[in-house]
């Protein structure tokens, strides 16, 4: 399994619906050749893709998708590809209004391939996405206002930070001056 | 290939501060530049709930920064590791204990390539858990409620406000002169 980590200056329901508007693939995809959506319902969509990067595939997936928050691919029919499954996470990224996308990627690709090799040419392949996905994401519109209002799950509020102390210098009772610093009491003489 | 062999290293620290104050320091992945040995920059990309996207930098390889998963189980453990399939696996797991009330005891497990410790002298702190559970010991300390008592005659601290500062019974709010 690879996984990569996209930093995308695009408000997560713009990079949602830029991942789930499958048709348009070939456009923004590095190596997708061809999409064609063979069935689709409210938050399932099987097509058959192809791709074009190391040896052409022609693949069967099928897209679950939690809105805004996770879509989710796992290959129903492939020639040459023993398994071929994966995620994207979608999450806002701190402070500012962009999106942070984790995906997830495995590919068995069978005996011939070694595994390490594979795994690296799909980091790289990811990496390229990545940065497609985020020069593409910017051609596509704002969210309308009352689209973007809607409360977006999964978010934290930030914790009230806790207090602590860095210095501190007293007087006790008995007339002593200690010196706290880094967890230590030291007594001034 | 030699590199690429796991290491994994383990020890256990006392402190003197309930489990949530050592939870809240190890979770807040983005002051470990505060206090980890050796870290140059650290910063939280995104989070949830029990889950965050952090970036570490080390010293001992600037302008590289790892990408980690980190996972959060309230008052009890931390874990962050280095993404799947990417080169150099890199694992610390933090397993809070509540030993008595106002104490807790932390264990940490790193896991790393060989050569961090050994080939690149600028890790060797990183893959020594004593040394950052340490670290941590003197981070926490600032949090507990260990300080001597009296007339407070100068106080600095750090919390909501910012950098306060109490000399004489006033309150002075500091800024950063550059």
């Amino acid at each position: 399994m690879v996984k990569v980590v996209n930093q995308i200056d695009s408000v997560r329901s713009v990079v949602f619906g830029v991942l789930t508007d499958f048709d348009k693939y070939p456009s923004w995809v590095p190596g997708c050749e061809k999409v064609i959506v063979t069935s689709r319902n409210e938050n399932v969509t099987n097509l058959d893709i192809t791709l074009n990067s190391m040896k052409k595939l022609t693949l069967s997936l099928k897209f679950e998708c939690e809105p805004d928050v996770l879509i989710k691919f796992e290959m129903t029919a492939a020639a040459d590809v023993k398994a071929y499954f994966g995620s994207y996470r979608l999450m806002n990224s701190e402070g500012n209004n962009g999106t942070v996308l984790v995906t997830e990627l495995e590919l068995d690709a069978g005996p011939m391939a070694p595994k390490f090799m594979v795994d690296r040419i799909l980091k790289k392949s990811l990496d390229e996405s990545g940065k497609a996905l985020q020069k593409y994401a910017k051609t596509r519109p704002a969210p309308a206002p009352d689209a973007a209002a809607e409360p977006e799950p999964a978010v934290v509020s930030k914790k009230p930070k806790r207090s602590r102390c860095l210095l501190r210098v007293v007087k006790t009772d008995s007339g002593e001056e200690q010196v706290w610093y880094g967890g230590k009491t030291f007594a001034v003489r | 290939m030699i590199g690429r062999i796991p290491l994994s290293r383990k020890a256990t620290i006392s402190l003197q501060c309930e489990a949530a104050v050592a939870y809240d320091v190890l979770s807040d992945y983005g002051t470990y530049v505060d206090w980890m040995p050796l870290v140059q920059t650290s910063s939280v990309l995104a989070r949830e709930t029990n889950f965050a996207i952090a970036e570490i930098e080390f010293n001992a390889k600037p302008a590289h920064k790892f990408t980690l998963e980190c996972i959060h189980a309230p008052t009890q453990m931390v874990l962050a590791r280095s993404l799947s399939g990417h080169a150099f696996h890199l694992k610390m797991e933090w397993r809070i204990k509540t030993t008595a009330p106002g104490e807790c005891q932390v264990t940490l497990t790193v896991e790393g390539p060989l050569f961090f410790s050994v080939l690149l002298g600028g890790y060797a702190k990183f893959m020594s858990p004593m040394a950052t559970l340490r670290a941590l010991k003197s981070q926490v300390a600032t949090f507990a409620s260990t300080l001597p008592s009296g007339e407070v005659l100068l106080e600095i601290t750090d919390g909501e406000e910012g950098l306060m500062c109490t000399y004489k019974g006033k309150k002075y709010k500091m800024e950063p002169v550059i």
